[in-house]
């Protein structure tokens, strides 16, 4: 499942109507989801972007996808409507800085971002600014792989129309306009996700009725699936006889066995 | 090749840097402060990143020049190990790089001048034979015509006879070498692997053929040639594979003089090997024969033994003349 962190409804709206999002958490952040993608609502500022991005991390299903940071931003050279692949994100205050996934496509701009406090009017030298990414990266860079984590900004401002003709309505419609390069731009991140790793086959807990695995045999039993499945990728499971005194750990011992056996002879 | 370059603020506008960013015009440059804020981020996927790496240009700052373990070495008596570069172009399922770096990007150090004289110090130290061994953390030639490596590393060692350079390699990047005097201190090391290995582990290499077209090409220039044949794999038909493999080494390389052969069966330290059945669970390569004997990950005694002697014995039998080194490392 792919998660997009926004600040805003009208940011959000069209994301939400194009991927026929629905409202399925209101507190204490807004998250609208189907079953392969959500938008959560953090409101303004690092500090929120920060605690909606924690608050999505909770659930460890998602952190196979992508983590987006999708909103608007300020910037002194791209014309309004301009969509902004971010490849360093800088908090003001700090100037720590963090290295969002960069997907190079001729209809996207690549550009560094300053996440700043409040909205500025002297707009950076060679960055783009918006006031959530800081709080996103610093987020989600300890819990999710970097290739996942993308930061996408739409220019909605820039000194030609500061950020005070920034209206609601302007926001749905720059997203409205973009949505499609957005959708395209995600179908190509997609490309290089990593895979999950293989977990045990649901029947497991049938197969292995009475035993009692350890947290560690658990684990074991987990790896030496993983081997089989590696050397036998067209079986689902190790064909090994079990009888009933059999224990957990005698399991684990024929299972390796078999794997040693599977191995070519010299 | 690169759509995206990181470059280290103190590089920025280094004539080295400032070449490399020329022959990607079209890539997004982005600054960064340390090459370690990417490279060495502790959430990272190698595997996902393999498939389209970026390029980091940075410094190296210190522990430019480094020991390498005593099992390892050849002939000097001081052996070392430097890198200008981290990882590879290439792709080898059995290379430890995915397993001891977090990172697939390649990095490019760009301070040859410092390396330079920390090599000098190094050779200037001794009068004793001493070897220093460039392809550690990176194919020494794969990327040769972007970094310039043997053009700017090369005459350095021209004055020292008792200092040598061991470039690694798989590649058949040997343009600037054949465009330089050689050297009898320098020795082109090339890995070579059976077809069936190089098919199925050693993705974007040049194949097998091509690598011993390079090794005539450059022993014909007068350059040192020598054979790594390292790791030696485990594969269904060992016998048969190696044994053509050898034959077909020997038929193609004539009679002309080879500096040394190494061997070394497939072996990783458990950390490492741990990383690398992480990023490929399904790899049957990573689990066939393995065992686990103290902290290293190699096959089991008897059958890595076997292995080993049967493939000294049949290079022996086809060259007596070259010496063969065992690489083992002693835990």
């Amino acid at each position: 499942m792919n998660t997009f962190i926004m600040a805003l409804k009208h940011e959000a709206y069209h994301v939400i109507k194009r991927y026929r999002l629905v409202l399925t958490v209101h507190q204490p952040f807004k998250v609208y989801q189907t079953q392969n993608m959500r938008v959560i609502l953090s409101g303004v500022g690092k500090s929120s972007s920060y605690a909606a991005t924690k608050f999505a991390l909770k659930d460890r299903s998602t952190h196979h996808g992508l983590w987006v940071n999708f909103g608007v931003a300020g910037d002194r050279a791209l014309p309004i409507g301009s969509l902004v692949s971010v490849s360093k994100v800088t908090e003001d205050t700090s100037a720590r800085s963090w290295y969002p996934s960069i997907k190079q496509n001729p209809h996207c701009y690549v550009k560094e971002l300053l996440t700043c406090n409040t909205p500025i009017s002297q707009y950076p030298l060679n960055s783009a600014c918006d006031m959530e990414a800081a709080g996103f990266m610093d987020a989600v860079s300890d819990a999710i792989s970097s290739e996942h984590i993308h930061v996408l900004k739409l220019v909605s401002d820039n000194p030609s129309s500061g950020v005070g003709n920034l209206t609601k309505i302007l926001m749905k419609q720059l997203v409205a306009e973009n949505i499609d390069l957005v959708d395209a731009y995600i179908k190509l991140a997609e490309q290089n996700l990593s895979l999950e790793p293989k977990n045990l086959p649901s029947n497991v807990g049938k197969i292995f009725q009475g035993q009692h695995f350890t947290v560690t045999q658990t684990r074991q039993l987990l790896e030496l699936y993983r081997s089989f499945s590696a050397l036998c990728p067209e079986e689902t499971w190790p064909n090994i006889e079990l009888n009933s005194r059999d224990t957990a750990s005698h399991i684990i011992a024929k299972l390796k066995l078999q794997i040693t056996q599977l191995s070519p002879k010299l | 090749m690169y759509s995206i370059i990181y470059v280290e603020e103190s590089v920025r506008d280094t004539p080295q840097t400032i070449q490399i960013l020329k022959r990607y015009q079209n890539a997004a440059i982005v600054d960064c402060s340390h090459y370690g804020e990417l490279f060495n981020r502790r959430k990272q996927n190698f595997r996902t990143q393999k498939q389209e790496p970026t390029l980091i240009i940075a410094r190296k700052e210190n522990k430019r020049v480094l020991p390498i373990p005593g099992e390892y070495a050849i002939e000097a008596k001081y052996n070392f190990y430097f890198s200008h570069m981290l990882n590879c172009l290439y792709d080898c399922r059995y290379c430890f790089l995915q397993g001891m770096f977090r990172s697939a990007s390649h990095v490019i150090f760009v301070n040859y001048s410092d390396f330079k004289t920390d090599l000098t110090s190094h050779i200037e130290n001794t009068e004793d034979s001493i070897c220093f061994y460039s392809g550690y953390d990176c194919d020494s030639l794969a990327l040769d015509p972007v970094t310039n490596f043997t053009r700017n590393f090369i005459p350095l060692f021209k004055p020292y006879q008792h200092a040598f350079l061991e470039l690694r390699t798989k590649s058949t990047q040997i343009r600037n070498l054949l465009a330089m005097e050689p050297l009898p201190n320098i020795i082109c090391a090339f890995s070579l692997s059976p077809n069936e290995i190089v098919d199925n582990y050693e993705a974007k290499t040049p194949s097998l053929n091509a690598r011993l077209a390079a090794i005539n090409r450059l022993r014909d220039a007068g350059w040192n040639i020598a054979l790594r044949f390292d790791p030696i794999i485990f594969v269904d038909g060992f016998y048969t594979v190696y044994k053509q493999f050898f034959h077909h080494v020997y038929a193609a390389l004539g009679d002309r003089h080879i500096h040394s052969i190494t061997l070394g069966s497939f072996r990783l330290p458990k950390i490492f090997h741990k990383n690398m059945k992480r990023l490929y669970p399904d790899e049957p390569l990573l689990i066939n024969g393995l065992s686990l004997t103290n902290g290293q990950i190699s096959y089991v005694e008897n059958l890595e033994k076997k292995m080993m002697a049967w493939c000294e014995n049949t290079l022996k039998s086809l060259d007596s003349a070259t010496p063969v080194y065992i690489q083992q490392p002693t835990v």
